[in-house]
C-alpha cells in the first residue's frame, strides 16, 4: 500500500504531533498550475483519541482546522487499527456536530409514552434532572423494592456499584442479542471465563467461515487482516447464503441453506477425525474427550449433511480435507455469524467452531483464533474499595440463576425484558434506568415499547434523541467520545498490551455530563453518595497507569499516544476448564443440564406455506447498530435498507428492484423497497439492521426504512429456558416470513 | 500524468470509507459525491460471482469532459506533478455538458451550488506530493497512489498472482487512457466500463450517453445548445 507520496503525508502527520511543523513541499514555481487550486486548510493541532463507535476502539489521530474536527486518521502504532479505521470512524466526527444532540437535561411533561407522542420536553437544570431520577427511583425502591429498578446499560464499573448500592440484581445485558452463544460455549468448554476476541487472520493460510461476515461488515480489524490473508495466497472458503462481499472475495462460496451450518460443521469434524487428518500432538496434549467425539460424530456424515443443508457431500468433503491440511487454519468467529445468536442451534455451531480449530491446532496458536494479551488492569474495587452492600434479592427478571453456564456472567436478559416486565415475572418492574441501548435492538421491538409503556419511570442517558429516549421521563445528555478524556485497554486483536489515550478535541458543545458523573449524581440524589466517596474516572485510569508502572502524565507525553508492552507472543499451555484442557465433551455443559456435545439440532422455525421465506440480517459497513442513522456522511454511502431478494423469486413475485414490499412474520409486517440481485439463495430475504426510526427528533433517520427486529419474536424466560441453549441467547435471525408486494 | 491511482476490486470489501473520507473534505450537497461505490454481479444464481467499483472520476488522457465543456472551466492542472482533470468552479456554469459526454458518468452538477462536482484527484494536496484522502483513508489497501509507472507494474504482478490462482479474467485496465488504474476480474463491460482504447471524441460520446448514438446532430444541435443556453440564461439573471 505504502507508496512514496503516501509515506512522506504519514511522516507529515507524525511530525505535527511531535509538536514539529510539516515541512512544506512546495511545488516548484516553474510547475504552479495556471489556475488556483483550492488551498488545503491549515490543520492547527492534532489530539489522540480513541474511536468509541464499536469496541474495537481504534486508536485516532483527530486534525482540527478552526476548532473542529476535519479530518481523523488511524495511528500506525496501533496494533488494532494499523494506521487505517474504518468507515465507522472516519465518519464518526459529524456525530459531535450533529444538530440534532441532546444538548442538557430535559424531562416529560406528557405522561402518555409511545411513537408519534410528543414527549413534551422542557430543559432542566442538571441538578433538577438528579432530583427528579433519585426521588423516583427511591419511590420505587421503597414501594416495591430495590428489584422493581432496572439497568439496561452496558458493562460499567460505576454503574453497576450504584446498581448494588441500590440492592438491585436486576442488571440487564444486550449479550443475548450480540455473542451470548460464542460467550456460553468458549465459557464452558475453553476458558472457564469468556471467549476470546482476536483471530490471527494475518498469519492463516486457510479461512473457513460459516456465516462470519465481518469484513462486509467493514469491521476494521477483521477486514484488514482478511485482505491480508488472501493477498498472502490463503484461500477461503465462504458458507453463507447470501453473497456478501467476505463471500465475493473469497475463493469459494457456498450458498447453504440458513441454519444448517452446524450439520456441514458436524460432518466435517466426522471427516477429519475418522482420515484421521486432525493435529494428534495438539489434540493429545490440550484437548480432552476426542475418543467420545468420535463415537458422537459417526451418524453425521457427509451425505447426511446434504440432505439438510443442500451442500454436496464432495464439497463438504472436500473442504473438510482442505481445512485439515493447510497450516494454519481458521474458522473465524465474532457476533453474529452461525455460531452467534441467530438460531437456535447456534450455540452448538459455535461448539463445532471449537472443535474444527482445536483439531488443526488453531487455537491460541499462529493463525488461529487466539486469546486477547491486554494489559492486567487493576479492579475498579481494589482502587475504591466498596462499602458493605444491601443484600440483593437472588432471583431476577433476566432468570440469572436459571441459567447455571451463562447466567454468573450476567451477559443476559434483553431479549426476555420486555416479557418480564408485561408479565411482572417474577415481580412487578417499576423503573428504569437506561444507557446506549434502543428500542430497536431487541426482538419485537414494539413489544419492548408497551413494556416501557407500563413503568412508571424511566432514565436515559445518551447523545441523540432516540427512540428509548422518547420513552424517557428524564433525560442526561452526555457527550461524544471525542469531547471525553481518559485511557483505553483495547481487546479486540490484542497481540500484546497496549493503551492509548484519550484526548478530547476541543471544549464540551453542550452542558453534557460524562457517564461516570451522571451515575455519582443520580447516587448522591438517591442518598447512596458514599459509596462513591473520591471515586473519579480520572483517578481510576491513573492508579491503574501507575499499577502498570505508568501514569496519565506519561501517557499524555507520549508521541504517539500509547503505551505499549510488546512482548513476544507465547501460546497457551493450559486451558480454563475443570480439565485444564479443551473439552470435546463439556463437564460443565453436563452439569448444567444441557448436551456435553455438540449434537445436531434444527434451527427452531422452518419455512411453512404461511412463512416461506428465511429471514437474513445483514449490516452496511458504514452502520454502527441502530446509532448512525442521523449522520450525514454515513447515510451518504448507505440512506436506507431494502428486502433483498434473489432475481428468480422476485419475478415470481411481480416485484421488481425499487418496488415496495411486505415481509411479514407471525409477529409483525414491516415495509420495505425491495433490492433484486442473484446473490441471494431465493428461499431467502435478507434486510439491512438499524432502520426504522420513528423518534421525530433524530431529523434524518425519522421514517427511513424500517426495523428487521419487529419481525424476530421475543420470549419468556421460561420459553428461553426451554431452548437448552446454555448461552440464553436470542434467536435473532430464527423466524420465518412471508413477502409480498406493498 | 506522473501520478495514478490503482483500485483493485480484487481486494475491495465496498465498505465507503473513501466515500465518506471524500465527502467530508469536499463542500457539496447532499447526494452529490465525488466518488462512490457501485456493487456489480456476474452471472446468475448460483453460478454468480460480485465486485464494488469505485466510481469516480478516471482523469482520462483525452477527457471528453475537458473538450466539451463551453467556458474552459474544465482544465488539466500542469506541472511536473499536474496532469490531473478538475473544474475551475469560478468558471464553471452548472451546465452539465461535461455529465452528458462523459465515457464513465461521472460528473454531477451539484444542485445546491450549481457546479460541477467529481474527483480532482485531491491537486491541491498531490501537487504538493501528498496522496489523496480515499487512497490513505481505505482500510484495506485497495486504492493505491504512486508514480504511475511504479504502479503498472504493481498491478501486473498482481494480475499475475490472480491468474495463478485460476482467476483467468483478471486485467487491469486503464493502462493507456485513463489516469486511475483498476484491477479487474471478468470483463470491462461487467463493471459498467467502456471497452479499453476508446477514443471517441466528446461530441460522439454525448450522442452515445444522451441518444443512444441514434441522433447525433440532434444530440449536439439540440441537446448541448440547450443545456449550456439555458443555463447561461440563468448566470445572467442571477448576476442582475
Amino acid at each position: 500500500m505504502a507508496s512514496s507520496a503516501a509515506v512522506a503525508a504519514g511522516a507529515a502527520g507524525n511530525f505535527l504531533l511531535s509538536g514539529c511543523q510539516p515541512k512544506e513541499e512546495k511545488p516548484v514555481a516553474d510547475d504552479k498550475p495556471q489556475r488556483p487550486l483550492p488551498a488545503e486548510p491549515e490543520v492547527t493541532a492534532t489530539k489522540f483519541n480513541v474511536c468509541n463507535v464499536c469496541s474495537a476502539n481504534c486508536a485516532m489521530f483527530c486534525d482540527i482546522v478552526d476548532g473542529k474536527v476535519w479530518r481523523i486518521r488511524g495511528n500506525p502504532d496501533d496494533q488494532v487499527c494499523r494506521g487505517h479505521l474504518c468507515v465507522k470512524g472516519y465518519s464518526s466526527y459529524k456525530m459531535l456536530y450533529d444538530p440534532d444532540r441532546l444538548k442538557y437535561p430535559m424531562k416529560r411533561t406528557n405522561p402518555e409514552k409511545g411513537p408519534g407522542v410528543d414527549p413534551g420536553w422542557v430543559k432542566i437544570s442538571w441538578e433538577e434532572a438528579f432530583q427528579l431520577a433519585g426521588e423516583k427511583f427511591n419511590e420505587a425502591k421503597e414501594k416495591y423494592g430495590p428489584e422493581s429498578i432496572v439497568f439496561y446499560t452496558r458493562p460499567h464499573d460505576f454503574a453497576v456499584r450504584l446498581a448494588k448500592a441500590i440492592g438491585t440484581p436486576n442488571l440487564v445485558r444486550h449479550h443475548d442479542t450480540c455473542y451470548g452463544s460464542h460467550e456460553a460455549v468458549w465459557r464452558a468448554t475453553v476458558t472457564g471465563k469468556g471467549r476470546p476476541w482476536m483471530l490471527d487472520l494475518y498469519n492463516a493460510k486457510y479461512i473457513l467461515s460459516f456465516g462470519w461476515d465481518q469484513p462486509s461488515k467493514g469491521k476494521n480489524m477483521s477486514a484488514q487482516g482478511y485482505i491480508h490473508a488472501l493477498n498472502n495466497g490463503a484461500k477461503a472458503v465462504v458458507f453463507n447464503p447470501m453473497l456478501t462481499a467476505t463471500a465475493a472475495l473469497a475463493s469459494e462460496w457456498i450458498p447453504i441453506k440458513p441454519g444448517t451450518d452446524l450439520a456441514v460443521c458436524l460432518a466435517m469434524i466426522n471427516v477429519i477425525i475418522s482420515e484421521e487428518l486432525y493435529d494428534k500432538d495438539f489434540v493429545e496434549k490440550y484437548t480432552e474427550g476426542i475418543d467420545q467425539l468420535k463415537a458422537a460424530v459417526q451418524q453425521y456424515t457427509p451425505a447426511w449433511a446434504e440432505e439438510i443443508s443442500e451442500v454436496p457431500a464432495a464439497t463438504i468433503e472436500r473442504v473438510a480435507r482442505e481445512f485439515a491440511t493447510t497450516k494454519p487454519a481458521i474458522v473465524p468467529n465474532h457476533k453474529r455469524d452461525a455460531g452467534g445468536p441467530l438460531y437456535a442451534n447456534s450455540w452448538r455451531t459455535s461448539f463445532a467452531f471449537v472443535i474444527l480449530n482445536a483439531l488443526v491446532g488453531s487455537i491460541d496458536r499462529e493463525g488461529g483464533v487466539i486469546f486477547q494479551r491486554t494489559p492486567s488492569l487493576k479492579p475498579f474495587d481494589e482502587v475504591f474499595p466498596p462499602l458493605e452492600f444491601p443484600k440483593a434479592r437472588k432471583e431476577t427478571i433476566m432468570g440469572k440463576e436459571k441459567f447455571p453456564v451463562i447466567g454468573p456472567t450476567g451477559k443476559l436478559g434483553s431479549v426476555t425484558m420486555a416479557e418480564a416486565i408485561l408479565n411482572e415475572k417474577p415481580y412487578p418492574v417499576k423503573a428504569m434506568f437506561v444507557r446506549k441501548q434502543n428500542v430497536l435492538a431487541v426482538p419485537d421491538a414494539p413489544r419492548f415499547v408497551e413494556a416501557l409503556k407500563k413503568l412508571d419511570f424511566v432514565a436515559v442517558a445518551d447523545i441523540l434523541p432516540t427512540e428509548i429516549v422518547q420513552m424517557a421521563d428524564v433525560v442526561f445528555p452526555e457527550p461524544h467520545f471525542l469531547e471525553t478524556s481518559g485511557m483505553t485497554e483495547r481487546i479486540y486483536f490484542a497481540f500484546y498490551p497496549q493503551i492509548a489515550l484519550k484526548d478530547p478535541v476541543g471544549d464540551p458543545l453542550y452542558e453534557t455530563k460524562g457517564y461516570g458523573s451522571i451515575i455519582i449524581g443520580i447516587a448522591k440524589a438517591m442518598g447512596l453518595g458514599e459509596h462513591f466517596e473520591g471515586v473519579s474516572g480520572g483517578k481510576l485510569d491513573d492508579e491503574r497507569l501507575k499499577a502498570l508502572g505508568s501514569s496519565m502524565d506519561e501517557l499524555k507525553a507520549s508521541p504517539n499516544g500509547l503505551w505499549s508492552d510488546q512482548k513476544p507472543f507465547k501460546p497457551k499451555e493450559e486451558f480454563g476448564t475443570a480439565s485444564k484442557k479443551i473439552e470435546f465433551y463439556s463437564t460443565m455443559l453436563k452439569e448444567g443440564g444441557y448436551d456435553p456435545m455438540p449434537t445436531w439440532q434444527p434451527k427452531r422455525d422452518l419455512p411453512s406455506n404461511d412463512y416461506p421465506f428465511y429471514l437474513l440480517v445483514t449490516r452496511y459497513a458504514a452502520h454502527r447498530m441502530t446509532e448512525s442513522q442521523n449522520n450525514e456522511l454515513v447515510m451518504q454511502v448507505a440512506p436506507v435498507n431494502y428486502a433483498t431478494l434473489n432475481k428468480a423469486i422476485a419475478q415470481q413475485l411481480g416485484v421488481k428492484d425499487g418496488d415496495e414490499v411486505m415481509v411479514e412474520s407471525r409477529v409483525n409486517k414491516i415495509k420495505l423497497k425491495a433490492r433484486v440481485i442473484e446473490g441471494i439463495r431465493p428461499d431467502c430475504v435478507s434486510v439491512e439492521h438499524g432502520f426504522g426510526h420513528w423518534a421525530k427528533d433524530l431529523t434524518r433517520a425519522f421514517g427511513v426504512g424500517a426495523n428487521e427486529g419487529d419481525l424476530v419474536p421475543g420470549f419468556t424466560v421460561e420459553e428461553m429456558i426451554a431452548l437448552k441453549d446454555p448461552g440464553a441467547t436470542g434467536c435473532m435471525s430464527d423466524v420465518c416470513v412471508k413477502v409480498y408486494k406493498a | 500524468m506522473k501520478y495514478a491511482m490503482l483500485i483493485d476490486q480484487t481486494k475491495c470489501i465496498g465498505c465507503g470509507a473513501c466515500t465518506v473520507e471524500c465527502k467530508g473534505k469536499y463542500e457539496a450537497s447532499f447526494g452529490v459525491l465525488r466518488t462512490s461505490m457501485i456493487h456489480y454481479e456476474i452471472g446468475s444464481y448460483p453460478n454468480v460471482k460480485a465486485a464494488f467499483r469505485k466510481q469516480a472520476c478516471m482523469h482520462c488522457k483525452v477527457a471528453a469532459c475537458e473538450e466539451i465543456c463551453p467556458v474552459k472551466a474544465i482544465y488539466r492542472v500542469e506541472g511536473e506533478n499536474g496532469g490531473m482533470v478538475v473544474v475551475d468552479k469560478e468558471t464553471c456554469l452548472g451546465c452539465g455538458a461535461c455529465a452528458s459526454a462523459c465515457p464513465f458518468g461521472v460528473p454531477q452538477v451539484d444542485p445546491g451550488a450549481k457546479k460541477m462536482e467529481k474527483c480532482s484527484f485531491c491537486a491541491q494536496r498531490v501537487v504538493n506530493g501528498k496522496s489523496t484522502y480515499c487512497a490513505e483513508a481505505c482500510p484495506v489497501g485497495a486504492i493505491d497512489f504512486g508514480e504511475r509507472e511504479k504502479l503498472i507494474a504493481q498491478g501486473e504482478e498482481r494480475v499475475k498472482a490472480l491468474k495463478s490462482v485460476g482467476r483467468s479474467k483478471a486485467a487491469i485496465y486503464g493502462k493507456d487512457d485513463t489516469g486511475v488504474l483498476l484491477i479487474i476480474d471478468g470483463d470491462p463491460g461487467n463493471f459498467g466500463l467502456v471497452p479499453e482504447g476508446f477514443t471517441l471524441s466528446a461530441a460522439g460520446w454525448q450522442a452515445i450517453n444522451s441518444y443512444g448514438g441514434l441522433a447525433v446532430a440532434a444530440a449536439l444541435g439540440g441537446l448541448g445548445y440547450r443545456l449550456i443556453s439555458d443555463r447561461l440564461e440563468e448566470v445572467k439573471k442571477e448576476k442582475n
